[in-house]
């Protein structure tokens, strides 16, 4: 009898050891990356998604830079930055991050990345201690805000350093990794920031959303990110499964040609503004997965949100704007002219974000209804056509804030020498309170400027921003500590878990 | 052979090169951020994209020539080290889809012919009616809905072993044996009516040996050539297919390459097609001879 309580002891645990000896999380991802070396190009993200690297300062949720490998940093002079590294954290080789090894890896991706080159702008690095000293060429405010951007991770550059294998600091280490297909990564045993909960996660890209859907489904996924919104509803209301939803600043927007003679005039650029009923587009086109927009920035940055007006929905209000500028149907055909010329434009768009045609299609009918022609273009290259000014009205989606500042897209958008400004908006005013921004390193001053920045943009109608999409993370309810992040950067960390 | 290659991968490096977007543009401009103009010119000048396309090509053409394919923009690996990964998996699945398509076409073929126009052959040709207008990326999703979520037989991402094998095989499978069965049925309808068979029948010889070794021996000559050729087309990779089972095949890889504009890997792919085409109807061609000496005569006669 004694012996038989042993066996079936025995036999208990044999059966039970497989459940806690091996925790694997199987991740699948839309988009399949050619390399986890965070200096090749944009493959930092999945440096940092997969848990891999991390940098010396990470986004908080409304994106404002706080400390990561680095626990403080302070401004010395308007040229010079010191960062305090923490103490007690190693690469995955082994060899302890010091002060050295930041200063070899960001110097290393300074070389490659020709991107972090000119943003970063460090002439000079510095190990003093367990500080780095970063000399820039000239006053950098939003420093802190690029040794966020997955491309500053450290890595060890002494260890195997390539597109297929790095040594960087984070919870989880490389086992194997195929460009452009799936990688393994395993528990770091001496992560310097907790103990990771997984031993393993897998993560494979899958490119058909309607495969994916069914591998959720089928439970050979635990967690997936980029799963279509429209199958959002086979998961929403299923409580084997969550999702992690959360806005982001990937914003749907209209560009108006000032040098266009309609859409020079901005009384008709503020009767389309007021056209677009973009409650309705959120809730309906984009199938809850947005929410309507003022400005380019969403609501959980400091300067976004509605810290800013936009023209509110008013087709009365445009008819009648259109009727006060002269715009008025002479011939009774519902469209109106003006010294004999047909109120007739032309909308650009592209179908790689496959909600901007919708979106164009809905705002066409809307115009229709004020008595405007619109001609809807989805075109194959539109920076081609943005570039040489072939439109008079362009729909497109930004990301508007990837590093948590607003001044390079506010610039880009609106300087008059601005490197997307293809609809020729300019103001003197707008120009000056840029200049000074740029160099301006107090946070609330740079609120209060990129606000006004806005204002100005807003009140000469020179853009209409539509709505901000949403980002999801779909997973089983069984798994913790995966929470969408209004970057997208952060996916598999330290606290991601899943219970039997 | 030279020829054909030279011309199909000029017009392809001239295609690639009037593409509006180009390799730094796709690498920097991630949908929806970008980087200035002098970090954009930075990067052309690196890989050489600033050059005249005669340039371009000739300095392409002179690497090919001292078997140098070049490295992928994307991860700076050697163009044949990529192919050679993905290459193994297409020819593994172009093999089993096709041995599939001939197992199963080969006696229906047979079959709706020496049963003309009865139930059994109405059924075959609705059957690969419907299996030539089905679309492969739906009956994909409707076999991985069966299979993998509704039975849980077969997992939904198989992956490259065995199991993850067998839906995309009879994906590609479906629609080839539909065309199969419809080519074996008419040669063989072609072949029943010859001559040679009203002889051997009047000399009392046995149906079924008539049919398996006579008729079936000439009947294939033109299903030799049509197996060439969709080999040949299964062997250049199947996008569509693979990208939803993520078969790590040369569709998939290529698909990758075309959207992120890796011209090198784009161009050793084109390379790796033309030569298979042209290889493909060379062995068709000899094929042909081996399975019925009299092609010979008639061309020396001719």
């Amino acid at each position: 009898m004694k012996k038989f309580a042993f066996l079936t002891l025995v036999l208990i645990l044999m059966m039970s050891l497989p459940a806690w000896a091996d925790k694997e999380l199987k991740f699948a991802s839309t988009v399949p990356t050619p390399s986890i070396d965070p200096a090749n190009n944009y493959a930092g993200w999945f440096t940092v998604r997969y848990g891999l690297g991390e940098t010396l300062l990470k986004f908080d949720e409304a994106m404002r830079p706080v400390p990561w490998l680095a626990k403080a940093w302070s401004l010395i002079d308007e040229n010079t930055w010191k960062f305090e590294l923490n103490d007690g954290v190693t690469f995955h080789s082994g060899r302890p991050m010091t002060a050295g090894a930041v200063k070899e890896s960001l110097e290393r991706l300074m070389k490659i990345n020709k991107r972090a080159a000119q943003e970063l702008a460090i002439v000079e690095i510095t190990a003093q201690g367990q500080a780095v000293i970063f000399r820039t060429a000239q006053p950098n405010p939003t420093l802190p805000n690029y040794l966020c951007e997955p491309y500053s991770s450290i890595i060890d550059v002494e260890a195997a350093a390539d597109d297929e294998n790095i040594s960087g600091t984070g919870p989880y280490k490389i086992q194997s990794f195929k460009s452009n297909d799936a990688a393994m990564v395993i528990k770091n045993e001496t992560y310097w920031n907790g103990q990771p909960k997984l031993d393993r996660v897998t993560i494979r890209p899958i490119r058909d959303g309607g495969a994916m859907t069914m591998a959720l489904k089928a439970g050979e996924v635990d967690a997936a990110e980029g799963l279509p919104y429209v199958n959002h509803n086979v998961f929403a209301n299923d409580p084997a499964y969550k999702i992690s939803s959360v806005p982001t600043s990937r914003v749907f927007m209209i560009y108006y040609n000032t040098a266009k003679p309609f859409t020079a005039d901005q009384a008709v650029r503020q009767a389309i503004g007021m056209s677009i009923d973009k409650e309705a587009y959120s809730r309906i086109l984009l199938n809850g997965a947005g929410a309507p927009a003022a400005g380019p920035f969403p609501a959980f940055l400091p300067y976004g949100g509605d810290k800013v007006q936009a023209r509110s929905f008013d087709p009365e209000g445009a008819a009648g704007l259109l009727e006060a500028a002269g715009y008025i149907d002479g011939n009774g055909d519902g469209l109106r002219e003006k010294d004999g010329r047909k109120l007739s434009l032309k909308l650009c768009t592209y179908a790689k974000r496959v909600e901007l045609p919708v979106i164009s299609e809905a705002l066409q009918g809307q115009l229709r209804d004020l008595g405007v022609e619109l001609a809807v273009e989805v075109v194959e290259s539109i920076d081609d056509v943005l570039a040489a000014g072939d439109f008079d009205l362009a729909a497109y989606s930004y990301i508007t804030t990837p590093t948590g500042d607003p001044w390079s897209f506010l610039n880009m958008i609106s300087a008059t020498d601005g490197l997307a400004n293809f609809g020729r908006f300019s103001e003197a005013k707008v120009d000056a309170l840029l200049k000074e921004m740029r160099s301006e390193f107090a946070p609330e001053k740079r609120v209060e400027t990129a606000l006004a920045v806005q204002r100005e943009i807003l009140a000469r109608d020179g853009y209409s921003f539509v709505a901000h999409l949403n980002m999801a993370l779909v997973m089983k309810s069984t798994v913790s500590g995966l929470v969408a992040h209004p970057s997208d950067y952060y996916h598999i960390n330290v606290e991601t878990d899943i219970s039997e | 052979m030279i020829p054909i290659l030279f011309g199909v991968t000029l017009i392809n490096f001239g295609l690639m090169y009037i593409s509006p977007g180009d390799a730094a543009e796709r690498t920097l401009i991630a949908d929806g951020a970008r980087v200035s103009a002098e970090v954009l010119e930075a990067r052309r000048a690196e890989l050489g994209l600033n050059r005249p396309f005669a340039v371009q090509y000739f300095h392409w053409l002179k690497n090919l020539a001292r078997g140098d394919l070049g490295e992928s923009y994307a991860t700076g690996r050697p163009v044949w080290a990529v192919l050679s990964e993905s290459l193994p998996n297409t020819v593994l699945l172009a093999g089993s889809a096709m041995l599939l398509t001939i197992l199963i076409s080969i006696p229906l073929g047979l079959l709706a012919a020496v049963r003309q126009n009865t139930a059994v052959d109405n059924i075959l040709r609705a059957g690969s009616f419907m299996g030539l207008s089905m679309p492969s990326f739906v009956l994909a999703l409707v076999l991985i809905y069966v299979f993998g979520l509704k039975l849980k037989l077969l997992p939904v991402v198989g992956g490259t072993g065995l199991k993850g094998l067998i839906l995309p095989s009879v994906t590609l499978a479906a629609a080839l044996t539909s065309g199969f069965v419809r080519q074996v049925r008419a040669a063989v309808l072609e072949e029943l009516g010859r001559g040679y068979v009203l002889g051997a029948r009047a000399r009392g010889v046995k149906e079924r040996y008539i049919l398996y070794f006579n008729v079936l021996k000439n009947a294939l000559l033109p299903i030799v050539t049509l197996i060439g050729i969709s080999f040949g087309r299964l062997l250049g990779g199947t996008a569509v297919v693979e990208i939803i089972f993520m078969w790590p095949g040369l569709g998939r890889m290529a698909v990758e390459a075309i959207s992120q504009r890796d011209y090198p890997v784009v161009q050793g792919y084109v390379m790796w097609m033309a030569a298979i085409f042209v290889a493909v109807n060379l062995v068709a061609d000899i094929s042909y001879r081996l399975l019925n000496p009299r092609v010979r005569y008639a061309d020396e006669a001719a």
